[in-house]
């Protein structure tokens, strides 16, 4: 059963950009506030002087942790968490102190004028290190053994496993995920000192939780903070529970009688806010001959961070999640939650759920294949079905699981697509993985219960008010149809009251997929109530039976006659001036199980349980690790479909963040410092990494559900990673069991995958003195200039002094010849670069507004570029091209970054931009920001992707651009112009190193020449990257000119990605020179250039996978060139 | 004054006169050199629907067009911006076929990236819909959304670019 499709209520204001999210609400006289944080992941602060910040210009207040009440968070109870710290920092990020000013530049010219003496301690940034005999203790007051939280639980009868005859066990891995909302985190705090209450406006799907807290660390009485109603830019778990910035809003506000916001910024909250807890999930499965799961052990090990916020409920969750799967015979679960000198997590959709059905589903399909059984088989003989109690005590009135799997099987035509395989170097599997999860837990009596108030005035218009928020849950659609299917009106006809703590009804606010069915069944009881006054009343007014009264179309009517919902109400005896107002709460009607304050773990957790398979077919491209997701089938058992666009939306987005979490995103960190500070360090789906998506809702109403419904959100994005993991083993014969799943740990994973042989060091005196470097930083040298190390960078930026926009590139060059001047191109590079204090000029001179350098020309064969056409307009005069080189540039030029980069960025900025290294972007200190006495992060950070294996000298980061690879491959010509006059310097010798070129002071790049005879060579492009913006991890240029025989006359091969500058693989040329390609030689060259190699401890793998692009770069060239040909004749 | 005469004087005090063009209107502004046209846009003009939600370049909520280009107004600098500029709010009728399909197909959830993704796909139905649905995708990559998984969002653009 299904209802009808209805917009959104609030779809206009969503649509338009009116709706005023919390950074968009301005109040008169308002503050910036800013956070003081720690650098380092652990530390005692020894002196914090604040005096100067305080007399800084435009400073109101500044608070340091001891200035704020003595009390932590209660978070999910355990209150280890402070508002700022006072004297021991564990974990870099901590909030040390937090000012008022009346600009965002003062409040940040402030900052920088708080002294803090810092003594640095020893610290665990990883659990590993935290369970290591005798590590240091992030809390030794909490925790000497660094052990937050533990629980072990046994389930169903411990001798079943005796019965097995089988068993597998394994270790599954799901990385950090970030909540990414694309709001990042904010608080407006305004402290209306007239009527003590505290007005805060922040994005959250739970206001009652945020208000409580802050009431609580405030030492206010709940009512006296009141959340106010704004947008909600995605939740997502990481807003259920307060964050660091909205008490400390609070605190600035109430000090300085003046409402206070403090926004963080993208980066901020990429290594601020909070995260996915790191999750490691040990199962094993005792099994039948016969494919029957008897018994299943489980070791879950959860990473805090350093304080424990959602870190012991993923722990409990998916350690009863563990034995709750499939129809077990008993299960014995262990489980930890552990402190680490990390950024603390935060509650992320699922809860400890997603990680236990990716281990879970993984080890399913690893027992099929040991068994022989097909995967869809083997989970058909292990179901619960409905009407069972699983060995945790789940009640299971409904389930639909085994027709989820059997629609899966059929749309993606199963047993064709499992055989399916023959390229030898593209090949294509399919993976299916079945969820469960609960439909609200219920944990705590206030976790079952919400309130709605409906009002109906004299003139017909209804009210409904629920305490609910929607954070794009699409809450408010279900609840107001609803409300309006009981009444018999139209949704639209419905004003929406919802979020404001001060005047909605109680609500526990969305969690644990509870929304559906615990808001949505008070505002069916509450609806069910007033239809029943309404149908009452009328029944009296029309002197006919109450049952014999029908609602619709917005009055009752009664047989013939025919009364308006409004006159119905008004004329109810208890109306009020002439309003009828029902106010209703509702309790589910289970009671609760307080899983995180048990050790057994069981009990019936929800009200229902929601199941979901999903499958998916991939290609997995064996030459570079790359996955690629073909399609999804996503079949859930939701019940009751209430509002199928936001149930469908759920799933696809579910589905979407479940394929970031299989295959790209991660948050890392460099010894306890984040490094992933933007989404080009993170790799996030866009718009064309998502495949089609099938949804499919199939199952019957539940009895618990309001209208039967069952959860959805969180269920869709808990099959996903197992899915994907198990369409990569069904393509490759590889299991990966760490996520996510890289092509870096695809390529290690396949038993016949490329050997590269880089030749021995002592072989190649010129990477001696690296090599010495290199090998000295483990043992100390690292350590001594990461703390000691002179650094020349200053953090100081000048503020932009001027910006001109010359018509002439002589005007240009003049104004460009003043000291603190820099050349502007689209702006996409230098702009950023600025705010991370890599580029401070003071003088910028825009050059699109030269005509001389926009023009593009084709003159005797030759391509001329002005330097200052954009990415976009070259593409769109390339779009026709037929010459092969003008082909390959066109690809390149497709393949870099997004459209709206494109159509900013000119070809001479692409040039020009500095590297991407993400220590260097993320604002460390490293060599290459602070000169030769600062380390490079990258030698024992993780430098996997993004970091050279040839050539590198202290600095191990890349040029960035992908055109410049491509251009050295046509042998561009760069035009030159400076205070000197004008030269011209081949493409080769433009770069000088990572993002650095052979411009001199004054010098711009007036134009790009593409050579005739390169045009016509046989050329292709070909780029390995984690998403489809993505900087290169390796790219490849390849042109060939081949004599009339088909023998190679000139060959270049350049490769991006693998060293300090685009890099001509000479030794692979020469493979091919005087030769007929034929495929051997493709491949010999494709290697060759590897044993030049130097790579890093962690990199190697990208010489593999350079090959494997380079080799098909060669022969898409070739062929290429055979398709033109064959079409010229 | 236009602000393509700014150059011509080669020192300037910190605040200048910028005039821009926004959703039709003529607007002059007092801003520093340096300003950003998004910033411009949300705190001087109070036109807040475009997002900042990365600041750097790298996520589309802040995208308007200018000149009829779809371009990221957090990277640009609102002193180089010399061509009529369109946000989300000068949009509405013009993009009522596209916001109906989003609300009908499950185009937007939580919004905040909403009004990027009607203004590029603005610049995109304008000029015709690439044929191919890859091709579309690919077009609408600039764009990140957390909540929809994008392909409401490709179908709804899809739907009215349908001839
Ligand atoms: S805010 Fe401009 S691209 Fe993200
Ligand atoms: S709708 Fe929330 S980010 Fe797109």
């Amino acid at each position: 059963m299904t209802f009808a499709r209805i917009r959104h209520p609030e779809w206009e204001a969503r649509t338009t950009g009116q709706m005023d999210y919390a950074r968009d609400i301005k109040l008169k006289d308002l503050l910036v506030g800013k956070v003081l944080r720690c650098p380092y992941p652990a530390a005692r602060i020894v002196q914090l002087d604040v005096e100067a910040a305080r007399g800084a210009p435009g400073v109101v207040a500044v608070l340091v942790g001891t200035d704020l009440p003595d009390r932590n968070y209660l978070d999910y109870g355990q209150a280890d968490r402070p508002s700022m710290a006072r004297e021991r920092v564990v974990w870099a990020g901590q909030e040390v102190a937090v000012l008022a000013a009346e600009t965002e530049e003062q409040a940040l010219a402030a900052l920088a004028l708080i002294r803090v003496t810092w003594e640095r301690m020893p610290h665990v940034t990883s659990v590993a290190q935290a369970l290591a005999v005798g590590a240091p203790a992030v809390h030794p007051d909490r925790a000497v053994d660094n052990v937050a939280t533990q629980a072990s639980r046994s389930f169903g009868d411990p001798a079943s496993r005796g019965a097995a005859t089988r068993q597998i066990g394994a270790a599954y891995g799901c990385g950090p995920q970030h909540h990414a909302c694309m709001e990042p985190h904010s608080a407006l705090a305004q402290w209306d000192a007239a009527n003590g209450t505290l007005n805060l406006w922040t994005p959250t799907q739970s206001p009652r939780n945020i208000a409580a807290e802050i009431a609580q660390m405030l030492g206010l009485a709940p009512a006296q903070v009141r959340l106010r109603r704004s947008g909600v830019g995605g939740d997502f778990g990481s807003r259920v529970k307060a964050g660091d910035i909205e008490v400390l809003a609070a605190h600035l506000s109430m000090k300085t009688d003046r409402p206070v916001s403090i926004r963080l910024s993208r980066a901020e909250d990429f290594a601020y806010a909070k995260r996915q807890h790191e999750t490691w999930v040990d199962v094993t499965s005792h099994y039948t001959d016969e494919g029957r799961i008897l018994f299943r052990e489980g070791r879950v090990t959860v990473d805090n961070g350093a304080f424990i916020q959602g870190g012991s409920n993923q722990m409990n969750y998916c350690s009863i999640l563990l034995g709750s799967h499939y129809r077990l015979a008993g299960a014995q679960i262990e489980g930890r939650s552990v402190y680490t000198n990390l950024r603390p997590g935060g509650a992320f959709r699922g809860a400890g759920g997603p990680q236990a059905i990716f281990a879970i589903e993984s080890q399913m399909d690893e027992i099929a294949a040991q068994l022989g059984v097909d995967p869809i088989v083997l989970r058909k003989r292990n179901l619960l079905p409905s009407g069972s109690e699983t060995i945790t005590g789940w009640k299971i009135a409904t389930t639909a699981a085994a027709e989820c799997l059997d629609e899966v099987g059929r749309r993606l035509d199963w047993d064709s697509a499992r055989a399916t395989g023959a390229n030898p170097d593209v090949v294509r599997g399919v993976g299916v993985a079945l969820a469960m999860h609960v439909s609200g837990a219920i944990v705590t009596p206030a976790t079952g219960k919400a309130g709605a108030v409906i009002e109906i005035g004299q003139n017909g218009g209804v009210i409904l008010a629920s305490g609910c928020a929607d954070p794009g849950t699409g809450e408010y659609a279900v609840i107001v149809q609803l409300c309006a299917k009981e009444l018999g009106i139209n949704p639209g006809d419905i004003e929406l009251r919802a979020m404001d703590t001060a005047t909605t009804p109680f609500d526990p606010g969305a969690g644990s997929s509870r929304g559906t069915m615990v808001t949505g069944g008070a505002i069916l009881a509450a609806s069910r109530e007033i239809a029943e006054e309404l149908r009452r009343q009328a029944a009296e007014m029309a002197g006919c039976a109450a049952q014999d009264v029908v609602l619709s179309g917005g009055s009752a009517r009664a047989g013939a006659k025919e009364f308006t919902l409004g006159e119905v109400a008004a004329a109810h005896p208890f109306a009020s001036g002439g309003t009828l107002r029902i106010e209703r709460e509702t309790a589910v009607s289970i009671p609760p199980v307080p899983m995180t304050h048990t050790d057994s773990g069981h009990g019936h957790l929800s009200p229902a349980y929601a199941f979901a398979a999903h499958g998916v077919e991939v290609e997995v491209d064996r030459a570079t690790g790359a996955v690629r997701v073909l399609r999804v089938v996503a079949v859930h058992d939701a019940g009751t479909v209430i509002n199928p666009v936001g149930a469908e939306g759920q799933v696809v987005g579910g589905v979407a963040m479940g394929l970031g979490m299989a295959l790209g995103e991660q948050l890392l960190w460099q010894d306890g410092r984040p490094h992933v500070t933007g989404f080009a360090d993170y790799a996030m789906p866009r718009a064309d990494g998502v495949p089609p998506v099938e949804v499919v809702f199939v199952g019957a109403a539940d009895p618990a559900g309001p209208m039967g419904a069952k959860s959805i959100s969180e269920v869709a994005l808990m099959p996903v990673a197992a899915a994907v993991a198990n369409a990569v083993a069904n393509a490759t014969g590889v299991r990966l069991r760490d996520l996510p799943m890289t092509p870096d740990k695809v390529l290690a994973g396949l038993a016949d995958r490329p050997r590269t042989h880089p030749a021995p060091i002592w072989r190649r005196p010129e990477h001696w003195w690296s090599a010495a470097v290199r090998q000295a930083y483990p043992s100390g040298l690292f350590a001594a200039l990461d703390r000691y190390g002179p650094s020349r960078s200053t953090s100081k930026v000048p503020s932009i002094a001027s910006v001109e926009r010359p018509e002439q590139t002589e005007t240009a060059l003049a104004l460009l010849a003043r000291p603190g001047a820099a050349p502007l191109g689209g702006g996409t590079d230098l702009l950023p670069a600025r705010s991370q204090g890599l580029a401070a000029p003071e003088h910028l001179v825009q050059l699109a507004g030269c005509n001389d350098l926009r023009g593009i020309e084709d003159h005797d064969g030759v391509l001329t570029f002005g330097a200052a056409v954009t990415l976009a307009d070259a593409q769109a005069y390339l779009s026709r091209a037929t010459l092969p080189g003008d082909r390959a540039l066109a690809a390149t030029l497709d393949a870099i970054a997004t459209p709206q980069i494109r159509n900013m960025a000119t070809l001479a900025g692409n040039l020009c931009q500095q590297n991407r290294c993400w220590f260097l972007r993320s604002g460390m200190n490293c060599f290459k920001r602070g000169g030769v006495g600062r380390p490079c992060y990258a030698v024992t950070g993780d430098h996997r992707y993004f970091h050279s294996v040839v050539d590198a000298g202290r600095c191990q980061s890349v040029t960035p651009s992908d055109l410049a690879t491509m251009l050295t491959a046509l042998d561009a010509e760069f035009v030159i112009r400076g205070p000197k006059g004008q030269h011209v310097l081949s493409a080769a010798a433009f770069h000088t190193g990572p993002g650095e070129n052979a411009l001199r002071p004054g010098e711009i790049v007036t134009a790009l020449r593409i050579p005739a005879a390169a045009r016509s060579d046989h050329a292709a492009f070909g780029k390995l990257s984690l998403s489809s913006d993505g900087f290169a991890i390796v790219s490849a240029a390849v042109r060939l000119r081949l004599d009339a025989d088909g023998q190679v006359q000139t060959a270049r091969i350049v490769l991006g990605g693998v060293a300090p500058t685009p890099w001509r693989a000479a030794s692979s040329e020469e493979r091919l020179l005087a030769r007929v390609p034929l495929e051997t030689d493709i491949a010999a060259a494709a290697d060759a250039w590897t044993t030049r190699a130097h790579p890093l401890r962690d990199n190697e793998w990208k010489l593999a996978a350079g090959a494997g692009l380079l080799k098909r770069v060669l022969s898409q060239a070739l062929d290429n060139s055979r398709t033109v040909n064959a079409a010229e004749t | 004054m236009s602000v393509a005469t700014l150059f011509t004087t080669s020192f300037r005090p910190e605040m200048a006169g910028l005039v821009l063009t926004v959703n039709g209107e003529t607007r002059s502004i007092d801003a520093a050199p340096g300003a950003v046209l998004l910033d411009i846009l949300r705190d001087d003009l109070e036109l807040t629907g475009a997002k900042e939600a990365c600041g750097r370049g790298e996520c589309g909520a802040c995208t308007v067009l200018v000149g009829g280009r779809s371009v990221l107004s957090c990277v640009t600098l609102a002193a180089v911006v010399n061509e009529p500029v369109e946000t989300v709010e000068g949009l509405v009728s013009e993009s009522l076929p596209l916001r109906e399909a989003m609300a009908d197909l499950g185009g937007f959830q939580c919004g905040y990236c909403t009004a990027g993704m009607v203004v590029r796909a603005t610049e995109l139905l304008r000029a015709g819909l690439p044929k191919d649905d890859d091709a579309l995708a690919h077009a609408m990559a600039g764009n990140l959304c957390r909540c929809t998984g994008y392909r409401a969002i490709l179908a709804a653009v899809r739907r009215v670019g349908q001839p």
